[in-house]
């Protein structure tokens, strides 16, 4: 049976919602950024982006540019709903829907004709569906595959339909530049520039012996995307419950012991959680930010014992975290999950010491849970907490002469 | 009375990246505390010795001299009790610098009487006992408790100290901030024993005291060994290089070779000649200078391209050697500017050699006075303004973009100190928020300002002495091996070894070059000091038309307009124009300018009438000054020339001072006040740099001589500019300057092209040299391959007999250089081709091993090369700008002609700017230098050369315009500007109303970047790549 993937792509998702929700923001450049002062863009309008602005660039960077720019904070946790909601609207249609990133989305319709009719007239409901429900505009793209329906979409404006019938896809694909191929980075595309191979069709037409001569084993995947050729389903979304704390510094943070301090406090307010609905996480993960954008991500299996205590499960994460500080940028976001839960057991200790030890812990942690479920969460605190409320390392450590203060 | 106590182990800051305060702010907190002596041990040197001792004198202190001799294996104050033990000291320090198995103990010489030695460490003090007055150190805490009791047990005589490493405990965070630099560490990430104690500062007795209340002796034994140390460290005797000969009265061996000299130079002796070579040779036998002139005239003999400077080439010595090149008799350079009986520093001589030859002069230098008789002269590195803010913002963790995003802000800044203030008013910082922590970060930047940071080597300062370096100064290695002394010039000079200096000159390797490419060509080229172009009518009108691009010292945008605005070429005038074109000088060239067309004017005083007659009555050189204020004021010589000395080093407060003696002469003389300021103001024109005239005559000669070669010789002159670097503008501006001369600039050629470029005729081939981002070896290989058996005939056979890496080939192709080989094949499939047969075969992988190569050669199996597109002009550009840096093929500006077709206003072209004098017009500019100046308001401006497809041409940004444009003006791209014609003496320049920066992107004037498209295809890219200098 043919196949019929439908593609939509929602153009500059993020800043949509915001003209959504504040409908005045559609007339003017509009940036999505941290509220941060050294924040990067994370979104941007069409008026925006005429003016030179682009996702990654720096925030000041940014309002230089332009100057009438409007800065509005991100709500990753409201663009995450609409993502899922529109979702589950597509799934109405198909159960095989997929949705890579917000804004992007796969459903597969083979097979729905006799349900839905036509399914160029089904992915234009689909398109009806977001434009009335969610006040959306999407370029769709339908065709056989998940690569050509994603570059006829990229073909088209918002609003506007592309269908690539079967059979016709090479004759779509070949006279459009290599570049709109997904799969040809930037530095696939600047080797291809140097052969002068501007067009897909150039490319496509190369005998595979003769481009596996000069792209080695990267060659055959760079044949079958320039000819079409794409077998991968369409992979429906599966949410795994997870506990996600994301700190977001307002300050770039660069002293250890601070940052120390606010992993220790994710632990805490996470184990709080884990405790009061008496589960256990399998494996943890963290990821920094760093101010110039770098991210470095670690995941670990959590040994049975890690659990439940705070200091314990910080103990253990706490080597991970410092390998992931060592690079000499401050952070600006610090990231910790966990996942794979299950009902909390304890195997009984092999040697009576360790159980002294996790006896005095787990009575201490007692403790304080009682202390804080009865006067609150912030009537006491770890020693180790009391270094984020002091002074930046320069003014800690070096006394300024000239005074606070920015210029 | 004897102290009861006294610190004798102190570290400065010269103890590099560790401590924190200067000699003098040591010396100072020492008097604030009471002290009368102070030790300075800084680590394994005497790194800020002399300082130290001209501090101490300063301050009333009596100087120590030692220092912490620091090994993997154990650590030991050493102090020198004796002169003999300073020099015992010296050689140790030497030792642990050039010994790589250095032990201290194996490596400490028998001195009991010379050296004291203070350690904590009981096998240090045990073994040493017997060679040296041994102590063992104790600081306060357990560690000090626990050598006291090392001292009980072992009998020897405790003795406290505090191992400061800071004057105040405020410095205390310096200290950790210059350990987080030094360790690419953060604050907070510092490991404790990388740092010392914040109590490690210069406490007085009273709070030492407090420490060692149970062993008052150990205090007390710091002002007895204080006591037997030397303290009487006044000055040091001069040290000169020896002259090696079997006869022992080398003033006869001076005599006769200037004998020769005259012969060689005049032809015959002349009584003026006698007399000035009797008053010369009198002076400098009583100065000691025989034997410094004879190593001199030795070196230079071995190299006949040269050029002796400075001061010394007034004197007719060094003609006479052949030195220097000019007639100080002809010329009237004064010799008492060099050597004067009242003179009590040691002038040195300052001698130019190709820079490229340098190493291999140093080399020869050592190998004909041994090794351990010759030292180069250290620079002590510091951080300057930029280097200050950049390693602070790293210790916060700011990102790399966003550090580069405000020092590049900071161009041309050099010293750290009111950063603040700078940016607060700097047009460049406006609209530019520097929000916390960067107020921190500029702060403690402006703190770091005199630190040094690390040792590094003086540009040709070279001490040769009679016996051995280490003898006077430890010595040490240099990044490539040499030894350097731990001294800068100034503390050499101040500690009396005389130097000279043998410097690097990229001029006189352009006319080496040239002259070499001359014989090449024509089979004859004329000798380097024969050469003698100052008569030569159409050297001089070059120089009198400006056209002076690559022409040695007069190249630069001000001294083009200076030689445009006289119309003069000759040499006496050139003499004036190298001296006066000066940073505070500039209402005085147009002064001069005017009184050289013939304007009126009133000498200043008819006393110096005479004096500044040939400078149109302006003070044009150092000796003017010199000569001014012994006739105006009765200053003494040698008052005169310190005078000279101060304003050249704009000490304020010393300045003041002899501004009072120098009006106070003044008016004992009946000198009207009036006359006096305006003097005054003329001597302060002085401050910054300078020259005296015997300097401005050496390289006034060398620019004849370089201006001649170009006349002559373009193509020639033009490829040895191009080959050695350029000088004031980059490779791209010389090539377009050798465009504007008619010369043909041809590519790279595997075949065709040399490692340098090449001029013969009218074109210039370009060198591989120029091709970037390619393996040395490689370029080495081929031009070997090439020279032994051959061209190359096809690209099959450059494969079979190179064996070249694919990455290296891919770069030669796209830079054209293998074009003539390709046959039939265009340039995307040439490309192809090299990717398939080095990539491809079966050993690509292992292509650099090769025996591997020549058992199984590579494959010649034909290659199927698709039928590629040849690349469009624009594609080309684009590899030119990756592999040369720049767009050869076509001037960068054609790239925007589309852009320009949509603008509907006129564009003047550059040549035709002087037909449009008064009027406000649009010309097109790629800038090729510029230059920041500062107005007497203190606000910036900007002088700006621009060229277009027919002409260089200068512009000003003056600072209302440069506020507005200075953030939009970059190097690499291409502007519209609208602007004013202004002439002045018949020079035209463009006072700059407007800047628009054009896109090349075919689309027209536009900021954005492209959308998602290949960056190597993509036209908007810039055509020139940045190279630091501009385009």
């Amino acid at each position: 049976m043919e196949r019929s993937i439908v593609h939509l792509n929602i153009p500059d998702f993020y800043t949509g919602m915001e003209e959504l929700r504040r409908p005045e923001l559609k007339k003017h450049p509009l940036v999505l950024a941290e509220p941060a002062v050294r924040s990067v863009v994370q979104g941007v309008n069409d008026a925006a982006r005429r003016e030179g602005i682009r996702e990654g660039m720096p925030l000041g960077h940014a309002r230089r540019i332009c100057r009438r720019a409007l800065v509005v904070p991100p709500d990753l946790r409201f663009y995450g709903e609409v993502h899922r909601s529109i979702l589950q609207e597509f799934a109405r249609f198909s159960p095989l829907v997929e949705g890579p990133l917000p804004g992007r989305y796969f459903v597969d319709l083979t097979g729905t004709r006799r349900l839905w009719g036509p399914e160029s007239d089904t992915a234009w409901r689909m398109e009806r569906l977001l434009a009335d429900r969610k006040g959306l505009h999407a370029r769709v793209g339908l065709a056989s595959s998940k690569l050509v329906s994603q570059v006829a979409a990229g073909c088209i404006t918002a609003g506007d339909l592309s269908r690539i019938f079967p059979g016709g896809e090479t004759s779509f694909l070949y006279p459009l530049p290599v570049n709109l191929l997904p799969g040809v980075g930037a530095v696939t595309a600047s080797r291809l520039a140097d052969f002068n191979i501007q067009q897909v069709g150039m490319l496509a037409s190369i005998p595979a012996e003769s481009l596996a001569g000069v792209f080695g084993a990267m060659s055959t995947r760079l044949l079958r995307i320039a000819r079409g050729i794409d077998p991968t389903p369409v992979l429906p979304f599966r949410e795994a419950a997870r506990l996600t704390l994301v700190h977001h510094s307002d300050r770039d943070e660069i002293d250890r012991e601070k940052l120390e301090a606010l992993l220790f406090v994710q632990v805490e307010e996470a184990c709080w959680n884990l405790r009061v609905h008496n589960r256990r996480p399998g494996r943890f993960a963290l990821e920094i930010r760093h101010a110039d954008g770098v991210t470095a991500k670690t995941r670990h299996l959590l040994p049975v014992n890690a659990v439940h205590i705070d200091q314990r499960l910080f103990r253990f994460m706490l080597p991970a975290f410092r390998r992931l500080i060592e690079r000499r940028v401050a952070v600006r976001r610090i990231v910790l999950e966990f996942s794979d839960f299950s009902i909390p057991f304890r195997q009984m200790p092999l040697f009576p010491w360790e159980n002294d030890s996790f006896e005095e812990d787990r009575q201490l942690q007692k403790a304080l849970d009682d202390i804080r479920r009865r006067f609150g969460k912030q009537i006491i605190c770890w020693g180790k907490t009391a270094v984020m409320h002091r002074s930046s390392p320069g003014q800690r450590d070096l006394p300024n002469r000239s005074g606070p203060g920015g210029f | 009375m004897e102290e009861t106590f006294v610190h004798l182990h102190v570290h400065s800051h010269y103890s590099m990246m560790r401590g924190a305060s200067s000699v003098q702010a040591l010396c100072k907190a020492a008097v604030e505390a009471g002290f009368r002596h102070l030790a300075l041990t800084d680590t394994n040197g005497f790194y800020g010795l002399v300082n130290f001792l001209e501090a101490a004198k300063n301050f009333g202190i009596r100087p120590i001299v030692g220092a912490t001799v620091e090994t993997e294996t154990g650590k030991a104050v050493v102090l020198a009790r004796t002169a003999r033990g300073y020099e015992l000291l010296s050689d140790l320090l030497s030792r642990r610098h050039l010994d790589e198995n250095f032990h201290l103990v194996r490596a400490f010489p028998e001195a009991p009487e010379d050296l004291a030695v203070l350690s904590s460490d009981p096998g240090i003090v045990k073994a040493l006992r017997s060679r040296a007055a041994c102590r063992v150190e104790v600081v306060p805490g357990p560690s000090g408790r626990k050598a006291l009791h090392v001292a009980t047990a072992l009998g020897i005589p405790p003795v406290a100290t505090n191992a400061v490493y800071f004057a105040h405990p405020d410095d205390y965070p310096i200290h950790r901030l210059m350990r987080a630099i030094d360790l690419n560490r953060t604050l907070s990430s510092l490991p404790a024993e990388e740092t010392v104690q914040p109590g490690q500062w210069l406490k007085p007795e009273a709070e030492m005291a407090r420490h060692f209340p149970n062993a008052p002796e150990a205090l007390a034994n710091t002002g007895r060994l204080a006591g037997e140390c030397l303290t009487a460290w006044d000055r040091f005797s001069t040290v000169f290089p020896s002259y090696r000969d079997c006869r022992d009265d080398h003033f006869a061996v001076l005599v006769d070779r200037c004998r020769q000299g005259i012969i060689r130079r005049y032809g015959r002796t002349e009584p003026a000649i006698e007399e000035r070579l009797a008053e010369e040779l009198d002076l400098i036998r009583s100065k000691g200078y025989v034997d410094y002139f004879l190593v001199v005239a030795d070196i230079v003999g071995s190299r006949p391209i040269h050029c002796g400077r400075g001061s010394a080439a007034a004197s007719l010595v060094s003609y006479l050697l052949g030195i220097t090149h000019v007639d100080p008799v002809r010329h009237r350079l004064l010799f008492g500017r060099f050597l004067n009986p009242e003179r009590k520093d040691h002038p040195d001589i300052d001698v130019d050699f190709p820079w490229d030859e340098r190493d291999d002069l140093f080399d020869e230098v050592r190998r004909c006075h041994g090794p351990e008789r010759m030292a180069l002269v250290a620079n002590h590195t510091g951080f300057a303004a930029r280097a200050a803010v950049r390693e602070v913002a790293k210790v916060y963790g700011i990102p790399a973009p966003e550090i580069r995003e405000v020092t590049r802000r900071m161009s041309f800044w050099t010293h750290p100190e009111d950063l603040r203030h700078r940016i607060q008013n700097h047009p460049k910082f406006r609209g530019f928020p520097l929000d916390p922590p960067w107020p921190e970060i500029i702060d403690l930047a402006s703190r770091l300002e005199s630190l040094p940071r690390h040792l590094s080597t003086h540009c040709g300062g070279v001490i040769l002495v009679p016996d051995r370096v280490s003898r006077y100064v430890p010595v040490q290695r240099n990044a490539k091996g040499d030894l350097i002394i731990q001294w800068e010039k100034d503390q050499a000079e101040a500690a009396g070894l005389v130097k000279i200096d043998l410097l690097g000159n990229r001029s006189l390797a352009v006319i080496r070059d040239t002259l070499a490419a001359i014989e090449e060509n024509t089979g004859k080229a004329p000798d380097y000091a024969a050469l003698n172009p100052v008569d030569d009518s159409a050297t001089q009108d070059l120089l009198r038309r400006g056209d002076s691009m690559g022409v040695f010292y007069v190249e630069s945008p001000a001294m083009r307009q200076l030689q445009q605005k006289t119309r003069r070429g000759d040499f006496e005038h050139l003499v004036i124009h190298s001296s006066i074109i000066r940073p505070a000088a500039n209402r005085y060239i147009r002064e001069y300018i005017r009184r050289l067309h013939g304007a009126p004017y009133e000498p200043l005083h008819p006393s110096i009438a005479d004096l500044l007659a040939e400078t149109y009555g302006i003070l044009v050189y150092q000796e003017d000054v010199v000569q001014a204020a012994m006739i105006l004021a009765g200053f003494s010589w040698g008052e005169a020339d310190r005078l000279r000395k101060v304003i050249s080093r704009k000490s304020r407060e010393q300045l003041s001072q002899f501004r009072l003696r120098f009006s106070d002469g003044c008016a004992g003389r009946g000198i009207p006040r009036k006359v006096v300021d305006a003097i005054w103001e003329m001597f302060t024109s002085f401050s910054g740099y300078s020259f005296c005239k015997p300097h401005s005559a050496s390289y006034a000669l060398v620019s004849f001589k370089s201006a001649y070669l170009k006349v002559h010789h373009p193509a020639e002159f033009m490829a040895a500019v191009l080959s050695n670097g350029g000088g004031y503008y980059s490779t791209f501006a010389y090539i377009s300057e050798a465009r504007r001369m008619g010369i043909t600039v041809l590519g790279p050629d595997v075949n065709e092209s040399r490692w340098n470029y090449r001029g013969k005729g009218e074109t210039i081939r370009m060198g591989l040299q120029q091709i970037r981002g390619i393996h040395r070896d490689t370029i080495d290989a081929l031009l070997e391959e090439r020279s032994r058996n051959g061209p190359f005939v096809s690209i099959d056979d450059i494969l079979d007999r190179l064996n070249i890496p694919a990455s290296d080939a891919a770069i030669l192709a796209r830079s054209g250089a293998m074009d003539s080989l390709a046959g039939n094949l265009n340039r995307p499939q040439l490309l192809w081709f090299l990717e398939s047969r080095l990539r491809g075969g079966p050993f690509s992988r292992n292509e650099a091993r090769t025996a591997q190569r020549i058992l199984f050669p590579r494959s010649r199996m034909p290659f199927d090369v698709p039928p590629l597109p040849d690349l469009a002009s624009h594609q080309k550009w684009r590899q030119e700008v990756d592999t040369l840096g720049f767009v050869l093929s076509v001037h960068p500006l054609t790239a925007i002609e589309p852009s320009l077709r949509k603008l509907r206003c006129p564009i003047v072209p550059a040549s035709d700017l002087a037909r449009h004098v008064g009027r406000r017009i649009r010309v097109l500019g790629w800038p090729i230098t510029r230059k920041e100046v500062f107005t007497r308001e203190g606000e910036s401006m900007e002088f700006v050369s621009f060229e277009d497809r027919t002409a260089i041409y200068e512009s000003v940004f003056f600072p209302g315009v440069f506020r507005r444009f200075c953030q939009d003006l970059d190097m690499n791209r291409a502007y519209l500007l609208l602007g004013d014609v202004e002439s002045e003496f018949g020079t035209v320049s463009l006072t700059v109303r407007q800047l628009t920066r054009i896109n090349e992107r075919p689309g027209g004037i536009s900021s954005g970047p492209p959308a998602r498209r290949s960056s190597r295809s993509d036209p908007s890219i810039p055509l020139c790549a940045s190279d630091g200098r501009g385009c």
